[in-house]
């Protein structure tokens, strides 16, 4: 048993107590009392409200969720520039503000929403469990203000929390949920409306939805780097002519782009610090190098050993892109994404290099059936398909390209132009699916 | 860094004890106080932002005077008190006393309120308010029926075996209440919520039923008709302490559960389910709010609720009461709620108690002999608080004079000539009693008073000297104008009980002197006949409604305002208070109202829409949120919002007294709803 939060659902009425607590005790009181902290306040505590429509079908509970100070830590793990470390003596995990440089992976990667991104400094902040209070012998202020005692700070068990609406990964979060005795909710009028008509037809879920397509950088990214790689590959393996002004002013360019997306960007040399346990890590440093070796290769093709060299780096990148996505463990449902990069859309484009009909009919017949197959599952669950984007998306990533091949073949570069929108759509979706 | 016990004086049930620490002369933090039975866990969002209202810089720290402008602009104490001097003697001479309006409201509690009535008399006089705007129709029920408004102590709810929410929502308006039913419940007891909404309170119950608003009293009248028809009453109890079974039951015995499911609106079988849960000799506390009886029906609505804890026999036993108010702690009061409400005419000549609060607006207007000239508003909002906002207002603006005491620049200080800086309740030391947990509690000074202010009771006393009074002559009436002289007349108060004193209080919190415990144990009731009276000949003839619970229909249908507007209190605020502040704003940063589903649909209104709400009395434009918890055909619009939020219910309602105690009937508030182009 250790030290953590004991949250009982029964009790919890969503007071917000906690999250007032939490404020007064970690802000200072000159900040709480000016506007100016109102404008980019980020509270750490928050509630949730399962079933916040009230529908008479499902019980309505909340949850109050700060940091869980998880045994197996995703925001300390991942961080790329180690800016998260364990306290020793409460098992708290800190985040460190000077070492901080605002990349946001940590945001992506808590299933509990833990580290809030504060715009108006560039940097994380977070929970730090009270750790001035617990020197003390006092509880968390969160816990210590619980007017139900829903919430408390007490000796635990580590077990999964099975209960509904809670994400359990298995990164041990020091919390123990005490779940609903009465999971039915109160007996009452049926409604004569489906939760799922209602929020078709009065909106109800568009209001708070959240998607990573705001972050348009790591979007544009994350799509030409695959055309990079295969350009590269495909001028190394099969000559096919390469620019190299644009071939280097592009690489640049996104270099720069993705420094864009950093809150901190002076800081960005600590973004390859956590090599050993971050892939994204890994992708800032492949990249670093693929960069240099890749053009000086494209200079210099006939240094086989670079080329192999800037091809390992290469695909180095591309595997850890879609790594980093893949810790993402709150929405994606599909293990296997059609805009996955490495899999399916490095191979696409090589083909279109190389002019090989073959793998290209390959890739794209293997990215149609994983789109498709997502755009069943939303159905299924009753999410939103996107009619208008999944109509563009065929439209010019799978039928004109098909149209192209077969009366113009390979010889024109309009079939790249069409599979790359295509993808640009593809991959705009996954990030709104994040 | 020192602590101080001290209390939370609001118009709240839960009156929470808490800790209050103060660093270099400024309050930093708000904690628990485990000594007080009723709240050991701690305040609510509202106390704990007491650190933020404390230091904010919002506050009204000096006497504001607003110029031709219509701004207001900073003046010396010295200034305003001989504008204020001058406008009195003014008022006085050419049209006497009474051509002043004190209105006082429920902002804080406190014995040293007291000191603004001597004031008055001192002055020689002026006009009052009568009546409430809250619960008396509930308290008169109550008092017509057991004699007296006491009940068992909060934590003696954990022994109850079914708990009855009954248009109260503790969750939001007294937190603590729920740490007590959860105790219940985990312990096997079941939960049934009567409420047109589907509260935070009512999540865990068992049975939620969703009356119209208005009918209570008619599902209450078919279940105790069903507990009669079926023997499933306690016969001995009735038979050795109630008056007028035999009346109640012959007059009952129309009132079918089908009749009060067609009426309220119920599925029978829900209502079948509650009289079958009732039907059980075990403890039943029953929870009645303070909402259902804001209806022209109200006090007859509770009359009909009390019938089932006196048939069931769940009256001064364990786990079992009728839990509607307890002042018991209220023991420095000659005369409590609701009689204090409306002491009889005449009772002191200098005071002309003539307007119902109610009908501010309508009432001020229609003074005559003298006419209302100025008024005094001390520890209210009136404009947003009281019914009828655009009468207010007209009523407000036809006066020469206004003066507002305030902390914040509140709707109605906005209207004021003259807002005079009040205290804060870690200013001045005062004492306070609670309507639900049964402790005297002493609130100490702990701060100096911020920037210009003074305490009400030195307001008065400076006035009293400007106005020309001699300090012996003041002193008759008020205290000196410091602290030690106030903790003096406190430590005065205190002698007459025992059981209290200044240092037992300034540690923590102390059980009021002669508390019982479970109240009613001893079946003694202060009725006329010492019985619990079902039959109450002083119901008729003071209020002149039926001697015996009744259901009336509600004289409010129109077809061209269909919907019922529900003003109910959420946890963020108390009635208008605590809303300005940023910790607080976070979660609600504007009004919304809430529909049904069902009613979304029909009118083609989807979440996040703006609508108009109104009828013949105002209009109000807000988001609007969806929800399948709302009974359909009602529009909830929370209490206190302020006019920059969006405004107040209050635009809407009618100054409309209830049925008895003289309450005020928001309630019966009907409203029409339109989809707003944008």
């Amino acid at each position: 048993m250790k030290k953590g939060f004991l949250f009982d659902i029964n009790k919890c009425v969503a007071c917000q107590a906690c999250v007032v607590a939490c404020q007064i005790e970690n802000v200072a009181l000159e900040e709480l009392v000016s506007n100016e902290y109102w404008k980019q306040q980020v509270p750490w505590r928050s509630i949730t409200t399962q079933n916040e429509f009230q529908h008479p079908e499902l019980p309505v509970f909340n949850f109050s969720m700060a940091c869980n100070h998880c045994e197996d830590a995703p925001c300390m793990r991942n961080c790329p520039a180690l800016a998260y470390s364990r306290d020793s003596v409460f098992g708290a995990v800190i985040h460190h503000a000077d070492a901080c440089i605002g990349c946001r992976y940590c945001t992506w990667v808590c299933p509990y929403n833990a580290p809030k991104y504060n715009p108006s400094v560039g940097i994380i902040e977070k929970c730090t469990l009270c750790v001035q209070r617990l020197v003390d012998k006092r509880k968390p202020a969160c816990a210590s203000a619980c007017p139900t005692g829903a919430l408390d700070y007490e000796l635990i068990h580590l077990s999964p929390q099975i209960v509904d609406g809670f994400p359990e990964t298995g990164i041990q979060p020091k919390i123990q949920l005490i779940d609903l005795r009465n999971a039915a909710g109160p007996k009452m009028e049926k409604s004569t409306l489906q939760l799922s008509e209602a929020n078709q037809k009065l909106n109800l879920l568009k209001s708070n939805k959240k998607t990573l397509l705001h972050e348009w950088p790591l979007v544009i990214f994350t799509w030409m780097m695959p055309f990079f790689v295969s350009w590269f590959y495909a001028s190394y393996s099969k000559s096919v002519w390469v620019s190299i002004p644009w071939f280097a002013s592009g690489l640049f360019f996104l270099g720069l782009l993705s420094l864009l997306h950093l809150g901190r960007k002076v800081r960005a040399w600590r973004a390859i610090l956590n090599i050993r346990n971050s892939w994204l890590s890994r992708e800032i440093l492949a990249f670093s190098f693929f960069v240099p070796v890749s053009i000086l290769s494209v200079c210099f093709p006939k240094q086989n050993e670079l080329g192999l060299l800037a091809t390992l780096l290469g695909l180095l990148i591309l595997v850890s892109i879609d790594k980093v996505y893949r810790k993402i463990q709150s929405k994606e449902k599909t293990k296997y994404h059609s805009a996955d990069v490495l899999f399916f859309t490095v191979f696409l484009y090589v083909a279109v290099w190389v002019a090989n009909p073959w793998m290209f009919f390959a890739a794209l017949t293997l990215k149609a059936y994983l789109y498709f197959a997502r755009k069943v599952m939303f159905r299924k669950e009753g999410m939103d398909i996107r009619w208008i984007f999944s109509g563009l998306r065929i439209t010019f990533g799978f039928l004109v390209p098909t149209i192209l091949f077969f009366s113009l073949g390979f010889e024109n570069s309009y079939i790249f132009i069409f599979v790359l929108l295509g993808e640009l759509i593809d991959r705009a979706e996954f990030y709104m699916e994040l | 860094m020192s602590e101080f016990s001290t209390a939370c004086p609001r118009n709240c049930y839960s009156t929470c004890s808490f800790k209050a620490k103060v660093e270099n002369g400024k309050l930093v933090a708000v904690e628990p106080h485990s000594a007080n039975l009723a709240t050991a866990e701690g305040p609510c969002i509202k106390g704990l932002s007491y650190v933020e209202r404390a230091n904010s810089k919002d506050r009204i720290t000096q006497p504001l005077l607003k110029n031709e402008q219509g701004d207001f602009v900073p003046i010396s104490w010295e200034e305003a008190l001989q504008l204020l001097a001058n406008k009195l003697k003014y008022l006085k001479e050419t049209f006497g006393a009474k051509s002043v309006l004190f209105y006082e409201s429920s902002g804080m509690s406190g014995l040293t309120n007291g000191f603004s009535s001597k004031f008055w008399e001192l002055f020689g006089g002026a006009t009052t308010t009568y009546g409430n705007l809250c619960w008396p129709a509930g308290l008169e029920a109550v008092r017509l029926t057991l004699g007296e408004n006491k009940h068992n102590v909060p934590w003696d709810l954990e022994h109850a075996k079914l708990i009855i929410l009954w248009g109260k929502n503790p969750a939001e308006t007294n937190i603590h209440q729920m740490v007590f039913i959860e105790k219940a419940q985990a312990k096997g007891a079941k939960l049934i919520v009567i409420d047109p909404r589907r509260t935070p309170s009512s999540e865990r119950a068992d049975l939620l039923i969703q009356p119209k608003p208005g009918t209570d009293a008619a599902i209450a009248l078919a279940i105790a008709n069903s507990l009669i028809q079926k023997k499933h009453y306690q016969q001995d109890f009735v038979d050795k302490f109630v008056l007028g079974f035999e009346e109640f039951k012959s007059s009952v015995a129309t009132w079918t559960l089908e009749k009060a499911a067609k009426i309220a609106d119920v599925p029978l079988e829900l209502l079948e389910e509650f009289a079958h849960d009732l039907a059980t000799d075990q403890a039943m506390t029953l929870i009645p709010g303070y909402g259902m009886q804001r209806f022209s029906n109200g006090g007859q609505t509770v009359r009909a609720l009390l019938s089932l804890s006196v048939l069931t026999g769940n009256i001064g036993k364990k786990g079992a009461c009728f839990h509607y108010a307890n002042l018991q702690s209220y023991v420095f009061d000659a005369t409590k709620e609701p009689e204090s409400y409306y002491p009889e005419i005449g009772a002191n000549k200098l005071f002309r108690r003539s307007i119902s609060k109610a009908r501010l607006g309508s009432d001020m207007l229609a003074q005559k002999d003298p006419p209302i000239k100025m008024i005094w508003v001390e520890r209210g909002n009136p404009i947003t608080q009281n019914p009828d906002t655009q009468l207010s207002l007209e009523a407000f603006r036809k006066l020469e004079f206004r003066v507002v005491v305030e902390q914040f620049l509140t709707d109605t200080a906005r209207e004021a000539d003259l807002i005079l800086p009040a205290k804060n309740m870690f200013e001045q030391s005062d004492i306070i009693g609670s309507y639900w947990n049964p402790y005297v509690q002493l609130m100490p000074k702990i701060l100096e008073n911020a920037g210009n202010v003074k305490t009400e009771a030195q307001i008065y006393y400076a006035l009293a000297l400007t106005l020309g009074y001699s300090e012996n002559e003041i002193q008759k009436y008020l205290p000196e104008p410091n602290n030690q002289a106030i903790e003096r007349y406190l430590n005065e108060q205190l002698k007459q009980h025992k059981s209290l004193n200044w240092e037992a209080l300034k540690k923590q919190p102390v059980l009021a002197p002669g508390l019982e415990l479970i109240a009613f144990a001893d079946k003694k009731f202060k009725t006329p006949s010492g019985k619990i009276e079902l039959f109450s000949h002083e119901a008729e003839l003071k209020w002149k409604v039926s001697a015996l619970p009744s259901f009336d229909q509600l004289m409010n249908q129109t077809e061209q305002y269909p919907f019922y507007l529900l003003s109910p209190n959420t946890k963020n605020r108390i009635h208008s208070q605590f809303g300005n502040l940023k910790l607080i704003k976070q979660f609600a940063p504007e009004a919304t109202c809430v529909i049904s589903a069902e009613d979304a649909l029909e009118k083609g209104i989807q979440q996040g829409d703006s609508l108009r709400i109104f009828n013949e009395k105002g209009s109000l434009e807000t988001k609007v949120s969806i929800s399948f918890g709302i009974k359909k055909g009602c529009v909830v619009y929370y209490n206190g919002w302020w006019f920059s939020e969006g405004g107040s219910p209050n635009v809407l309602s009618t100054g409309k007294e209830t049925d008895m105690g003289h309450g005020t009937a928001f309630h019966d508030t009907k409203v029409q709803i339109e989809k707003r182009n944008r």
